[in-house]
Formats: structure tokens, C-alpha cells, sequence
């Protein structure tokens, strides 16, 4: 009986032209839309280079001027290193770093003064030292951040080409900084990659909260005071938490697959990046389809209201819990911290929001479970109010 | 003694301060088809609705199959099938899948369901329109579709709601004789309806009901034999003097007479020969006529002389 209820309510899910436009094709066509907005943006934007220290492994030649090094197939291999800098330094509309060549203890007390954003070590792997404090220049320690991660990953071709054949040593170093130009022209937007991925994480936070529908759907025919088709299941031998749970285990999964599609969209059409945690990034997107499903049931098995009115005023929550963790407003999350912080922690788009958040750009599980946690417990608490609502038995008037 | 299919006894129900059902009784006989005739907001579905168990109710008692009915009786809402007054069907579902899907919930059986879905589909003649949606469907078919989900399952104990409300005649006809053909096959059937006509054409027994009360309950013909009025007797003519109006008046039988726009009217309270009395009458007085008919009375006119008004007014 189950699955007869559960079969029966996906087909209707699928075939739902309202629903399937609202959460499949709407957040997709929202998403492409953010998309070439920022590509927009990010081709007019004018990027400055980024004040750099480059501390060598022989401090000698840090104190030395730009002399061409000896041509040996050894010095190159050596001085690999530099010549990307070098070739990333050069000053044009790509160039990237604006980069001095100094020592150990110089190039502290320039970040120490803020006047560099980073220093890049050429140790064994190079290694890169940032500031704590400068919170407000994320984007550029995340391009140092990514040209180190991608000139280790091309350091032992650098090394191979060296040694083989180093006549091809340019090419392979243009293509290097060619790759941390395009990491930069993708993330660069109004100001920070975390901003533009900050709003593909709304976007999928307010996908997650349209799972009301799902909810709404299932509680409305499961009472028969609330739809002719709930009085109808209402006489039927069937108990109507059984069918309701058919009910709502399908729209978990047309939600569920529909955010599927939405993040594989994203990731593999629009190429966005959220970082290694793939797994947990379909996880979050569950837990928060989850919530919206709940909220939906528990709206839905509330009181008599007609049930347009319950449509709207679910509506109504999503974008206002949707704006206030900034699907408009980038920086709306912040502002609301500043004003009134409890509201981040019990706002399910912001709970969502900032589990990718934390997944992808702070890689802390700890805040990320926070959030999951703080998502479930709401879930919970709504579908324990909507089967308590469901599981009345008579009615005082259809 | 048979154990009655529904047996209803002083069946109160309140809408806050609005009585809907007052002292109600009623007990239907297996294999019957009763009918509930009574005008719109006299109660009737809120009766149904009591019967299934949907709704609380302030007093009384209320058994199926000789069981009391509560809203987890399984067992006993197995045997039902109910047409409700709404229709009820899922806009995503083509007719074959609505039926499937409320027979399923009757019938576990997957080689039985689809057999009893093919019989539903053929009993309600909606075998061109299986792959249709609901929306595509016209008012009468749809209620067709609507009876079909009711009924698929095979029931014993069959309530319908209304169903040939906004029907076009050619569907109300085929819903008629399919319901004829349900009580032949066994099942005992409910009827309510503010029609007077169908009710009569279609129902063993009535009972007819007012703002929540059982009026008056029997076979038509007993019902009828309730009232005074047996006989209305019509003539068309130009004019006629007050003294003849009070000389037929004086007739055998004759109860009351009125004269207005060029048509007579004798209302009599049985006998026979009525009519032939009459024209001889006025044959006598050499008054001519036009058309005459007599009628015997019908529901409504049962409606109208315990209520004092029309059953569609
Ligand atoms: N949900 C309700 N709330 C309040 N009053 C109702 C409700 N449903 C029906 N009524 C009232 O109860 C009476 C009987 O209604 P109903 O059973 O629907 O009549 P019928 O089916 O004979 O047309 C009517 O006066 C109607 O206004
Ligand atoms: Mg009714």
C-alpha cells in the first residue's frame, strides 16, 4: 500500500508541469542567468596586480637584480621558479603579481605592514604565508593560494622538461600562468569568487526550500478536510499516515532529483567550483530538500486555510528566508549577523547557505554539522507537528 | 431477521450553532436502492459524511453491516465505495491511473485489480479515454470517471453523492442505468439527489428530508398516499362564472379549485372517474373547452404539502 501510494505520487511529481518548471527549470534557467552576469562583470572588472614577496632558496640571489641566470640545463631547472614569477610579473594587462624579490625577514615585516598580501617560499614544495588579518583581501589570497597549488602540480613536469628538452621551458610556463589567469578572470567578480559562489549557494538553498510544494502536495491530500482527494482517501481502508509517508517519500525523491540535476548543471555545464566535498555537497542538498519538504507539510496540515493562500504564504517564507541569507543581496548574510545574528542560525536558507559555505571555502566540518544539525532538528520538529495534524481521525466539519 | 446495510439512529450534528442533522433516523435494507431526496442544504451530504465516519457528531449511533462505524474500521470500509458530490481525481493521472490507483487501495491483488479497472473503464464507457487526463475530459465524462473511482473496487455498500449534478442528459442517463446495473449485481446503493425526478425513476425507497430532519420515509407509492392531494385535473378554457366554480367545487372528491389565466385547476383527494365527472359537468353548462389533462402527483408535491414549499425553489 505503500508503494502503491508512493508510486502513484511520483508519477504525479513528474507530471506536474508547475513543479517541475519551479524546481528544476526555473533555479537552471536563474543559475545560467548569475552566470553570464558574472562573466560580464568579470571581463569588465580591472584587476590589479597582487603585491607579492618571493623569498628564494639562496637568499644571495634574492639581493641580486634582475641579471639573466647562467644557461645551464641545471640553472634552469633551478631557476624555474622565477621565470614563472617573472613571466606572471610582467607588467600588461595579465599581469597578475606585482612581485619584489627580498628576504625571509624584509618580506615579514612587509606583510606585517599589509603592504604585500602574501609571501611565496621557493622551498620543496613551494610554500606560500599569508595573513590571518586580512580578511578583507580573500580573493587575492585565494589566487596565491591556487598558483601555488598549480605550480606544484606542474613542478615535476617543469622539472622533466628541464632536464629533457628545455628549449620548451617557455611554453610550458606560459601555459602555467595562462591557467592562474584564467582562475582569475572565472573567480574575479565584483570583488570575490566567494561572493559569486555564494550566490549559485543561495540559489540552491531556495531550490531546497521550493521542496515546500512537495510537502504542501502531500499534506493537503492526506486530510480530508483540506481536498476532496484527501475525503477520498479518507474513507478508504487505507491508514492515512500510510499514505501521506508514501506521499512524502516522493517528494523527497522528485525534489531530491531535481536538485541533482541542478548541481550536476552547475558543476559540469557552468563549471563552478565547489571545492573536493562532492559527497557532501548532494548531502547538504538533501538534508536542506529535507527541510523544505517539512516545511511545507507542516504549513500544509495547518488549520483550514484555503490552499492557495498556504502556497502563497510558503512562497512568501522561501524568498524572504531566501533574501535575508542573500540570494539579492550578496553581503545580506553578513548584514544580518551584524544586526541579529540568531536570525542566521535558525533562517534554514542561511543554515544551508553556509553549510556550502563552510564545506567549500572554510573547510570546517564543524560549522557544517552545525548547520546540519540545526536543519534536521527543524525538519524534525515540523514533520512532528504535521503527522500530529495528519493523524486526526474525524473531522468537525469538511 | 437481515441485518441492515446502514442503520442510523438520532443522529445529531452541529456546525457551531447551526443544527445540520436533528434527531436523524434512517435504517437502509441490503440490497436496496434509497434514495435521500432533499434540497440543498438539507443535510444529505453531511449525512454521508457522518455515516463514513469523516465527521464528528454531537449524539446518536450509527452501524454498517450491523458494525458501529469508527474512522479505523478496515474492515468495514473494504466493503464501501463512495462517489463523492466533489469530483475527485488527480489532474497528473490519466483515467486508467485514477481508477488503478483508488482501486489499489482496496485491492492488493495485481491480476484482480487490472481486471476490475477494465471493468470500471467498460461500466462507465470511458474505453476511448483511458490515456486522458482529467483536464481534457468533459463535465459529464468526468463524472464518470469520478463514479468509476468509486466503484472499481466492487463494493457492497455503495454511497453516491449527487453524482449527476451539472450532467448533460446522455451521461445522466448512462450513470442511471449503470447504477441500476450495480444493484442488480448485488450492491446496495445510497442515492442522494435533489432530483425528484431521478430519485423516483431510480429508487425502491426514499426518504425525504428537510434542514436535517427525516420528513417522511417509503416507496414512492407510500409516500404519495402521505399526502391528500391524489388527482390534479387541468382544463384550459376562455372564461367561467364563480357560480360554476363553487358547483364543481361541491363535486365528489374535488378539495379545491382555481381559475387564473384561462386555466382551471381541481385539486381532488381520490375516487374515480374524476375527470369524466368534470368535463360532463361542464359540457352541461355549455361551457367549451380546450385542453384537458389529469395528473397524478409527484414527489414534489409531496415535498410541498409536508414542507409547505418547493423542493426547488
Ligand atoms: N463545513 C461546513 N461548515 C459549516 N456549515 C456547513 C458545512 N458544511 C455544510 N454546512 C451546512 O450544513 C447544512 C447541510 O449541508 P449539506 O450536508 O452539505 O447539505 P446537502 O448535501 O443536502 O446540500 C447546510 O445548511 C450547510 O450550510
Ligand atoms: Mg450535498
Amino acid at each position: 500500500m505503500f508503494i502503491h501510494s508512493f508510486r502513484y505520487s511520483l508519477l504525479q511529481f513528474f507530471r506536474n508541469k508547475t513543479q517541475v518548471f519551479w524546481n528544476l527549470f526555473f533555479p537552471i534557467a536563474l543559475a545560467t542567468m548569475f552566470h553570464f552576469a558574472f562573466a560580464g562583470l568579470s571581463a569588465d572588472e580591472k584587476f590589479d596586480p597582487i603585491p607579492t614577496a618571493v623569498v628564494l632558496k639562496h637568499d644571495s640571489a634574492a639581493s641580486a637584480s634582475h641579471e639573466s641566470p647562467p644557461e645551464s640545463d641545471y640553472s634552469l631547472y633551478q631557476n624555474s621558479f622565477r621565470e614563472t614569477i617573472d613571466a606572471l610579473n610582467e607588467p600588461g594587462d595579465d599581469r597578475l603579481f606585482d612581485a619584489v624579490y627580498t628576504t625571509e625577514e624584509e618580506a615579514l615585516s612587509l606583510l606585517e605592514k599589509k603592504e604585500i598580501i602574501g609571501i611565496l617560499y621557493e622551498d620543496d614544495p613551494v610554500r606560500l604565508s599569508i595573513s590571518a588579518e586580512m580578511t578583507n583581501m580573500k580573493l587575492e589570497q585565494s589566487i596565491l593560494n591556487t598558483f601555488v597549488e598549480e605550480y606544484c602540480m606542474y613542478f615535476e613536469t617543469i622539472a622533466d622538461i628541464a632536464s629533457d628538452n628545455p628549449e620548451r621551458l617557455p611554453a610550458v610556463i606560459e601555459s602555467l600562468s595562462k591557467d592562474v589567469g584564467y582562475i582569475r578572470e572565472t573567480s574575479y567578480s565584483d570583488g570575490s569568487m566567494d561572493e559569486m559562489l555564494t550566490y549559485f549557494f543561495n540559489l540552491i538553498a531556495m531550490t531546497c526550500l521550493y521542496a515546500f510544494m512537495g510537502g504542501l502536495q502531500a499534506a493537503l491530500q492526506s486530510q480530508a478536510n483540506l481536498s476532496a482527494l484527501g475525503t477520498r482517501k479518507g474513507i478508504s481502508p487505507v491508514p492515512k499516515l500510510l499514505s501521506a509517508c508514501g506521499s512524502l517519500l516522493s517528494a523527497l525523491v522528485f525534489h531530491f532529483s531535481a536538485l541533482c540535476l541542478l548541481l550536476l548543471y552547475l558543476i559540469f555545464a557552468l563549471k563552478i567550483n565547489f571545492g573536493s566535498e562532492g559527497g557532501f555537497i548532494f548531502f547538504t542538498a538533501l538534508i536542506g530538500c529535507i527541510a523544505g519538504i517539512s516545511f511545507g507539510f507542516f504549513i500544509g496540515s495547518l488549520g483550514k486555510m484555503n490552499e492557495n493562500i498556504k502556497y502563497s504564504l510558503l512562497m512568501a517564507f522561501s524568498m524572504f528566508c531566501s533574501f535575508f541569507s542573500g540570494l539579492m543581496v550578496g553581503n545580506m548574510r553578513i548584514l544580518v549577523d551584524q544586526v541579529c545574528p540568531w536570525f542566521n542560525h535558525i533562517n534554514p536558507a542561511a543554515l544551508i547557505t553556509d553549510s556550502f559555505y563552510a564545506l567549500s571555502i572554510c573547510q570546517s566540518h564543524t560549522r557544517y554539522f552545525e548547520n546540519i544539525l540545526v536543519l534536521f532538528i527543524l525538519s524534525a520538529l515540523c514533520c512532528f507537528g504535521g503527522v500530529m495534524m495528519v493523524r486526526r481521525k474525524k473531522y468537525d466539519a469538511l | 431477521m437481515n441485518i441492515p446495510a446502514v442503520k442510523v439512529e438520532n443522529l445529531v450534528k452541529r456546525y457551531r450553532e447551526l443544527v445540520a442533522l436533528d434527531h436523524f433516523n434512517l435504517q437502509i435494507e441490503d440490497g436496496e436502492i434509497f434514495g435521500l431526496l432533499g434540497p440543498n442544504g438539507s443535510g444529505k451530504t453531511t449525512t454521508i459524511n457522518c455515516i463514513l465516519s469523516l465527521l464528528t457528531y454531537d449524539k446518536g449511533s450509527i452501524e454498517v453491516f450491523g458494525k458501529e462505524m469508527h474512522p479505523d474500521s478496515y474492515d468495514l470500509k473494504r466493503q464501501i465505495g463512495v462517489v463523492l458530490q466533489n469530483v475527485a481525481v488527480f489532474d497528473e493521472l490519466t483515467v486508467c491511473e485514477n481508477i488503478d490507483y483508488f482501486c489499489g487501495l482496496y485491492i492488493r491483488d495485481k491480476a484482480k485489480r487490472k481486471q476490475y479497472v477494465n471493468e470500471a473503464i467498460d461500466f462507465v464507457e470511458l474505453g476511448d479515454f483511458r490515456k486522458f487526463y482529467p483536464k481534457k475530459l468533459s463535465g459529464g465524462l468526468l463524472r464518470r470517471l469520478n463514479i468509476a473511482c468509486g466503484i472499481a473496487h466492487k463494493p457492497k455498500l455503495i454511497f453516491l453523492d449527487e453524482p449527476t449534478v451539472a450532467v448533460d442528459p446522455q451521461s445522466r442517463n448512462k450513470i442511471l442505468e449503470g447504477i441500476q446495473e450495480l444493484n442488480r449485481q448485488g450492491a446496495t446503493i445510497i442515492y442522494t439527489s435533489h432530483y425528484m425526478e431521478e430519485v423516483e425513476q431510480l429508487c425502491t425507497r426514499i426518504a425525504i428530508m428537510d434542514k436535517g430532519k427525516n420528513l417522511a420515509i417509503g416507496t414512492k407509492e407510500e409516500l404519495k398516499q402521505l399526502i391528500k392531494k391524489k388527482e390534479i385535473v387541468s382544463i384550459e378554457i376562455l372564461s367561467i362564472p364563480e357560480e360554476d366554480l363553487t358547483a364543481i367545487r361541491e363535486l365528489p372528491h374535488v378539495y379545491e379549485v382555481r381559475f387564473q389565466n384561462h386555466q382551471l385547476q381541481v385539486l381532488l383527494n381520490g375516487g374515480k372517474h374524476n375527470l369524466i365527472r368534470i368535463l360532463n359537468y361542464l359540457q352541461s353548462k355549455e361551457l367549451s373547452f380546450g385542453r384537458v389533462y389529469s395528473e397524478m402527483p409527484t414527489l414534489n408535491d409531496v415535498f410541498l404539502e409536508i414542507t409547505g414549499k418547493e423542493l426547488r425553489d
